[in-house]
C-alpha cells in the first residue's frame, strides 16, 4: 500500500494535476461568491439590501457541493483516466503492487484533491462573509459545520462513482463524459421525484363563478413504502436542500454513505476482476 | 539449466475465443528467449500472463520457483520488468520522473542509479522535456530505461523494437546483449523482425495459433537454418576420412546422407567421392532462413490441421 501510496502522490505533485486542482478552486470559489452575493445582496428586507449573513455561507457552501464534483470528474480523468489511458498502471501491476490498493491509493489522492480544493473554496467564503463592509451577522455554527460535512460526503459519493466509471470503463473521454453527466441527472431526478411525491389527486377549478372543482389524478403518484424511500432519497438531494432551504435535513448523509459504500464496492471487484490493455 | 520461468499448460480463453491452448515452456536463467510467432499467435497473451497482466484460464506458471498460486508471486515481480505492446510511460512527466516514479513503484528510494540508465537509452540531455514531445523511438528507449529499473532478474518484451529506426534497432539490440552479459538479466523477447531476434536470441519458442510448435536453442536451430548441402552417397565409410583431410565441416545425418557445411562446389563434393570410390546419388543445398523455418513450421502444421 506504501508503494502505491508514495506512485500516486508523487504523480499528484509532479504532474499538472495539483495545479489543476488549485486553478479550479479558485475559479469555483470566485464564481459561487459572485453568484450568491448578486442574490444575497439583489434580495432586500424591509426596503434595504439584505446583509452578508450566515445564509450566504450556506448557500455558497450548498452550492460548492454542487459545483466541487465538476473540479472531481476532471480531476478524476486528469489523475486516474490518464493513469490507464497511458497505460501506466501497467508498470505498477507488473512490479507486484496490489490492484486493491493501486484503486485505493487513487481514491485517497483524488479525496485529498477535493478537499483540498474544498479547503481553499471554504476559505475565501469565510473571509470573504468576513471582511465585506456589509456583513452583520457571521458565526460557525452547527448549522454550517453541518453543512460542511454534508457537503463533504456528497463529494465523496461523487468521487466513489467517478472511480468506478474509469476503472470499469477504462476509456477517458467515456468516463469523463458519463461523470460530468452525474449532476445534471442528480437534477433531473430529484425533479422527477418531486413530481411522483405530489398528492394523489390535483384540485383544479373548473369554472371559477360557479366554483366548480375537479380532482385530477396524480398518475406519477406512488404510495407505501416506495414512497417512504423516494421521499427519503429525494431529500438527501442538495438540490433539495437549497430549494427548500431546509440545511438541517440529514438524510444526505445516508444516501451518499450508501453510494459510496456500493460503489466503492463495485469499484474494488472491476479493478481486480478488469484487464487493462 | 535453471530455469527462471516456467510455463506448465497454460490455457487462456477471451469469451469463447481460446487464444492459448495449453502451452508449457521453460526459460532458462541467463537466456535471451525469442518467441517467435504471427499476429494474434498468442505472444502478446502469454507474456500479459507472465507479467500478471492477466489471469490464465487454466494452468500454472512460477517466476524463480514461486508458483503463480502463491502469494508471494507479487514480491517476485519486483524483480521483473517488462515492455508490453507499447512503452507504458506518463505522458506529463520527464524521462527522470518516468523512471523515479518506478522506483517508487518498486519501493526504492535511491534513485542514484537513474542519470546511468538515462545514459544507457542516450536520453540523458531531455532534461525537463515531457514524454508526450518524445519521438516514438524515444519513447521505446524510455520504456526500456523503465523496464531495466531496479536491475531486474528477468525482462519481459514484447516487440520492443516496433516503430524504431535502423540505428535505434542497433542501439537497442546493443542495451539488450549488454544487460543479457553484464547482469546476467534473463530477457524474453518477442519480434515480428525475424532477422533481428536470431542476432540475439539464445532459445527460441515458435507459436501459432495459440500453440508451442516447437522450443530450441539457437544452436540447433542455427543447424537447421544454416546455408548446407545435403549429399546422399553409396556409403560414408571412406570419404568421411577424405572430408576430414581436405578440413570440410560436416555431419553425418545416416548411413548414407552427409550435411555440409562448408561452401564447397558440387563438383568438388563429386570428385572428392570419386577419390574416396563412393557415389553421390543426389546433392541437394539447403539455404533456409529462420523466417523460412518459421513459414515451413506454420505449414507444416496447417497441412495437419
Amino acid at each position: 500500500m506504501k508503494c502505491a501510496l508514495n506512485s500516486a502522490f508523487f504523480r499528484f505533485f509532479r504532474t499538472k494535476a495539483f495545479l489543476l486542482v488549485l486553478i479550479i478552486s479558485l475559479i469555483i470559489g470566485a464564481g459561487i461568491i459572485f453568484d450568491t452575493c448578486t442574490y444575497v445582496i439583489s434580495t432586500s428586507v424591509f426596503g434595504r439590501p439584505r446583509a452578508i449573513a450566515n445564509d450566504f455561507l450556506a448557500y455558497c457552501i450548498a452550492k460548492l457541493a454542487v459545483v466541487i464534483p465538476v473540479a472531481g470528474a476532471v480531476f478524476c480523468t486528469a489523475f486516474t483516466g490518464s493513469d490507464i489511458s497511458y497505460r501506466s498502471i501497467n508498470n505498477k501491476i507488473s512490479t507486484g503492487i496490489n490492484k486493491v490498493h493501486i484503486y485505493l491509493a487513487d481514491y485517497i489522492v483524488t479525496v485529498i484533491a477535493l478537499v483540498m480544493s474544498s479547503v481553499i473554496n471554504l476559505l475565501m467564503f469565510y473571509a470573504f462573509a468576513k471582511f465585506v463592509p456589509q456583513r452583520s451577522y457571521i458565526k460557525i455554527n452547527s448549522m454550517i459545520t453541518g453543512l460542511v460535512l454534508k457537503s463533504f460526503i456528497i463529494c465523496l459519493a461523487y468521487v466513489s462513482l467517478y472511480l468506478l466509471f474509469q476503472y470499469f470503463i477504462s476509456r477517458k473521454m467515456l468516463a469523463i463524459i458519463m461523470s460530468l453527466m452525474l449532476i445534471p441527472a442528480v437534477y433531473m431526478g430529484t425533479f422527477l421525484f418531486e413530481g411522483i411525491l405530489e398528492e394523489p389527486y390535483r384540485k383544479s377549478v373548473k369554472n371559477e363563478q360557479t366554483e366548480q372543482v375537479e380532482w385530477e389524478l396524480n398518475s406519477k403518484y406512488v404510495g407505501g413504502t416506495t414512497r417512504e424511500v423516494i421521499d427519503y432519497v429525494y431529500k438527501s438531494s442538495i438540490f433539495y436542500v437549497m430549494d427548500s432551504e431546509d440545511f438541517t435535513c440529514d438524510n444526505s448523509y445516508a444516501v451518499a454513505g450508501s453510494v459510496i459504500a456500493l460503489s466503492s464496492a463495485l469499484g474494488l471487484v472491476a479493478v481486480n476482476k478488469k484487464e487493462y490493455t | 539449466m535453471e530455469n527462471v520461468v516456467s510455463i506448465n499448460g497454460i490455457s487462456k480463453k477471451y469469451g469463447k475465443a481460446l487464444v492459448l491452448d495449453n502451452v508449457s515452456l521453460e526459460i532458462p536463467k541467463g537466456s535471451i528467449f525469442g518467441l517467435v510467432g504471427r499476429n494474434g499467435a498468442g505472444k502478446t497473451t502469454l507474456m500479459r500472463i507472465i507479467t500478471g497482466l492477466s489471469e490464465p484460464t487454466s494452468g500454472s506458471y512460477s517466476i524463480s520457483g514461486v508458483s503463480s498460486s502463491n502469494k508471494n508471486i507479487l514480491s517476485v515481480r519486483r524483480r521483473m520488468g517488462s515492455i508490453i505492446e507499447s512503452p507504458a510511460v506518463f505522458r506529463n512527466l520527464s524521462a527522470y520522473d518516468n523512471l523515479k516514479l518506478q522506483y517508487i513503484n518498486l519501493g526504492m528510494t535511491s534513485f542514484d542509479s537513474i542519470p546511468e540508465l538515462l545514459e544507457l537509452v542516450e536520453l540523458k540531455d531531455t532534461g525537463r522535456k515531457t514524454a508526450g514531445k518524445f519521438s516514438l523511438g524515444m519513447r521505446q528507449r524510455l520504456g526500456i530505461a523503465v523496464a531495466l529499473c531496479g536491475n531486474p532478474d528477468i525482462l519481459i518484451l514484447d516487440e520492443p523494437i516496433n516503430g524504431l529506426d535502423p540505428q535505434g534497432i542497433i542501439q537497442m539490440r546493443e542495451i539488450l546483449l549488454k544487460v543479457n552479459r553484464e547482469k546476467h538479466t534473463t530477457i524474453l523477447i518477442s519480434s515480428h523482425i525475424l532477422e533481428e531476434l536470431s542476432k540475439l536470441a539464445t532459445h527460441y519458442a515458435f507459436i501459432e495459433g495459440g500453440k508451442i510448435l516447437q522450443t530450441l536453442s539457437s544452436e540447433e536451430l542455427m543447424s537447421k537454418v544454416r546455408k548446407s548441402s545435403r549429399i546422399k552417397v553409396s556409403g560414408t565409410e571412406s570419404l568421411c576420412p577424405v572430408f576430414d583431410r581436405e578440413k570440410i565441416d560436416y555431419k553425418l545425418e545416416g548411413e548414407d546422407t552427409i550435411d555440409i557445411f562448408t561452401d564447397i562446389a558440387a563438383s568438388k563434393i563429386v570428385s572428392l567421392a570419386n577419390e574416396a570410390g563412393v557415389e553421390v546419388i543426389s546433392i541437394n543445398e539447403n539455404n533456409e532462413s529462420l523466417e523460412g523455418y518459421f513459414m515451413n513450421l506454420v505449414a507444416r502444421k496447417e497441412g495437419l490441421a
